[in-house]
């Protein structure tokens, strides 16, 4: 095969796969700089990738769909909000039961809406964006950047982002300035739902044209890692992603003659796995991180 | 004028009253200290002040006029500040984030970050503070972020800055540049509340003093026509003794030897080739600034550091190994910070009361514990030793500073070790506690036992030593009978500008 070419498709695929993971983790960061841990972006992604396939599937319009990913796995990050924020649950053993409650609920709703737990029906998928040179384009793609690049601006160069910083670092200082804190922590919460929905929904209704039990296949355990990788930036989030997405279209890309598939599909997760080994204990988390509103 | 009046002010937390009808009057540009042992309602009065609490009774006058405060931010919005014990600040921010945070200059949309910098530049100097608006929060010393944290008020317009208990975490010279800084903010016309317990702080600083006790007012004077002693009187309500002498009667042969102690850290010298020897009755006194070994040094007469170099020798028995050992070997330990060495906070005053003598009889038998005797054994430790708690089965952090204290110097003194290290025992301890803990000591001490005291409190040392050596950069710069040194000789040694020779013993 031409190596121009092949190198042309990696890196197309490797942007295509970026996207949902730097999505979650964007969504990551304003979770974590608000104070509160972003364990359920898995959770939250699973949600969107069901919504966005039901509302596409009932209405048979992608964009109906998208806002259901959206609105889904947004309300389901606000319950989450409303535990560890309101309720002071611990936000480890919340963000795993909100993990494992994602996986149970789409995949009993896929049985009662499509008749099987495996996956759903051929739902429409998101319009495509024609692009000279780079041809066929998804729009959620250069959303992202634009999300990313937003993001960025809001934390590091508005008021509103220094006081949620504030709010994720050191609560109570917070408070003694009158900032509501509980209110930025829902708003970084619900940050994280919305993305996290559009990450899911990129899934169903954008990469595949159905929904399928799983199919974020730790990707939101991976955009945790990212968060870290990325220091808690947006901009980071989106180098970490572009990382991970090309380790992750190095399975689809290289043809499977001369290495074995399954070895090539562990790229991500063994990626992970060495983040979380020798780049972890470089980066300070957002001091707050965890720690309930009431001093 | 006056400018803040709290007018029979009363606030209950459920059965609990903790002011009760208190009137209070700061009048402009002065310094007013608000004086109490702890749980007398200083700060629970100040809250109310701040609106951080809402009274039941009474009512807040400013300038003549009621208001009420819902929470901080209308406090605030009457000019009222208050600089927080514990201090409410970003580290990894820098100085002037955390200064503007919460009324940030803006361009737009945008923070204006320049704007900020030279907004906090001309703020600081024109209060005389030299701190750079850039740099870090986490890179500042204590009595650094101290100055942040008050030009964190000013910035929104305080006219009324309250200090909790602002010497607590400062070093002597950090406070004396603190009393500089609010003498002041005095004459560029603020008015100060300091909330302490700590007289001679209150006699250097404050014109005019409110005692509280028990959440009643005892009164209110003015400086000039009060000593410390009345001070003490109203506080405690009854003859305290402020840091009377009680000298040795009898100092007996050496009981605990230690030669030779050398420590480097990082390519210093932390410890220099140090000998000391405490007697039977005798309290050996370790005056010096805070950083000048002293940590080190306790962490090596009680087996937690292992030196280069160190022969200690206790009742004539050559001590090595670990903390367990020197334990076992009968030094006893009540270490600088109850709430990371000395106690387990969330654990009950009975499982604290043995921690480190676990595994001795009648605690334990054959590895498992006993815990009728352990909780007989708390229940008299409280008796003996005054503990005020619910009972021995009430978790360690729910009881005040004084008496969590009061839990360590138990344990300590009722193992009867022969040689006691003890670093500063009264540390945010209150005046009655701090009393009970010197005697406790003295008493110890007329046992014929040996103990070794370092404390950041000159005032302390000087009451209880009969001895006293000054550390200086890691070396022992002096030594002599307490009674020889003045504060002149102290001070001159302490700082290094001095040297003596009488070491060599």
């Amino acid at each position: 095969m031409n190596w121009a070419e092949l190198l042309g498709i990696l890196l197309i695929s490797t942007v295509r796969m970026c996207t949902p993971i730097t999505l979650a983790a964007v969504g990551g960061v304003f979770s974590a700089r608000s104070g509160v841990m972003a364990l359920g972006l898995e959770g939250f992604m699973l949600m969107g990738a069901f919504g966005a396939a039901w509302g596409s599937f009932v209405s048979q319009n992608a964009l109906v769909g998208l806002l259901c990913g959206v609105a889904l796995s947004a309300f389901y990050s606000l319950i989450f909000a409303l535990l560890c924020v309101v309720f002071s649950v611990n936000q480890v053993i919340c963000g795993i039961g909100m993990n494992l409650f994602a996986s149970g609920f789409t995949a009993s709703m896929t049985q009662l809406v499509w008749g099987t737990r495996a996956n759903s029906d051929i739902v429409p998928t998101l319009p495509h964006l024609t692009l000279p040179l780079v041809g066929d384009l998804s729009p959620l793609i250069p959303l992202m950047l634009v999300i990313v690049a937003a993001s960025w601006f809001y934390l590091f160069r508005t008021p509103w982002g220094l006081r949620l910083r504030i709010v994720g670092e050191n609560t109570p200082a917070a408070k003694s300035i009158g900032i509501n804190a509980v209110r930025y922590k829902f708003l970084g919460v619900a940050i994280s739902g919305v993305l996290c929905g559009l990450a899911g929904s990129f899934l169903s209704i954008d990469h595949v044209n159905r929904f399928v039990r799983e199919m974020t296949a730790g990707r939101g355990f991976i955009a945790v890692a990212v968060n870290i990788l990325g220091r808690f930036n947006p901009a980071g989030a989106l180098g970490g992603g572009l990382l991970f997405g090309f380790t992750d279209s190095l399975s689809t890309v290289i043809s499977s003659d001369s290495v074995p598939g399954q070895l090539l599909q562990m790229i991500p997760y063994a990626a992970t796995l060495f983040v979380i080994v020798f780049a972890v204990k470089y980066v300070s988390a957002p001091a707050g991180m965890g720690k309930p509103v009431d001093e | 004028m006056s400018q803040v009046e709290l007018r029979g002010i009363t606030k209950r937390f459920g059965p609990v009253t903790a002011l009760n009808q208190v009137d209070f009057t700061l009048n402009d540009g002065e310094i007013h200290a608000l004086l109490g042992e702890n749980g007398a309602g200083k700060t629970t009065l100040m809250k109310v002040l701040y609106g951080m609490h809402q009274p039941d009774e009474g009512e807040i006058r400013i300038g003549g006029q009621a208001k009420t405060f819902k929470n901080s931010t209308d406090a605030i919005a009457q000019g009222i500040g208050m600089v927080h014990q514990h201090f409410m600040l970003v580290p990894v921010l820098t100085v002037a984030e955390n200064i503007v945070a919460g009324k940030e200059p803006r361009r737009g949309i945008r923070f204006d970050m320049e704007r900020a910098v030279r907004e906090v530049q001309a703020l600081s100097e024109q209060y005389g503070f030299s701190v750079d608006p850039r740099a870090k929060v986490e890179q500042l010393s204590v009595g650094e972020r101290q100055r942040v944290e008050i030009l964190k008020i000013l910035y929104k317009g305080a006219n009324t800055l309250i200090f909790d208990e602002p010497t607590a975490v400062l070093t002597p010279i950090e406070v004396k540049e603190l009393f500089a800084a609010m003498r002041q903010l005095k004459a560029g016309g603020k008015s100060i509340i300091i909330i302490t317990h700590k007289l001679y702080e209150v006699m250097e600083i404050a014109d005019r003093i409110t005692v509280l006790r028990d959440g009643r007012l005892i009164g209110s004077v003015n400086r000039g026509e009060v000593t410390m002693d009345k001070l003490a009187y109203m506080m405690v309500g009854r003859q305290v003794a402020l840091n009377e002498r009680r000298p040795a009667k009898k100092i007996g042969a050496p009981l605990c030897e230690v030669r030779g102690l050398s420590y480097r850290k990082d390519g210093a010298d932390v410890l220099k080739n140090i000998s000391l020897t405490v007697h039977e009755g005798e309290i050996l006194g370790i005056a010096g600034i805070e950083g000048n070994g002293q940590t080190e040094l306790l962490e090596a007469l009680t087996g937690i550091l292992q030196p280069d170099s160190m022969e200690m020798t206790v009742a004539g028995k050559k001590l090595s190994g670990g903390a367990r050992a020197f334990l076992d070997a009968g030094v006893g330990h009540v270490p600088e910070d109850r709430m990371t060495r000395g106690l387990v906070l969330p654990l009950s005053i009975s499982e604290n009361a043995v921690l480190g003598y676990e595994k001795q009889e009648p605690f334990m038998k054959h590895g498992v514990f006993r815990w009728k005797q352990v909780r007989a054994f708390a229940d008299r430790l409280i008796e003996e030793y005054q503990i005020k708690a619910p009972g021995s089965g009430a978790a360690v952090g729910s009881l005040s500073g004084g008496n969590q204290q009061k839990v360590v110097i138990a344990r300590v003194f009722s193992q009867t070790p022969d040689f006691v290290v003890c670093a500063q025992p009264t540390r945010g301890v209150d005046i009655a506690a701090s009393e009970y803990i010197h005697n406790v000591m003295l008493d110890y001490r007329d046992k014929g036992k040996a103990v070794l005291l370092v404390s950041a409190d000159l005032d302390e040392i000087k009451a209880l030593s009969d001895n006293i050596a000054v550390l200086y950069k890691g070396e022992i710069v002096a030594q002599d009978a307490a009674e020889n040194f003045d504060d002149t000789r102290l001070g001159l040694l302490m700082t290094g500008a001095a040297r003596e020779r009488e070491v060599a013993q």
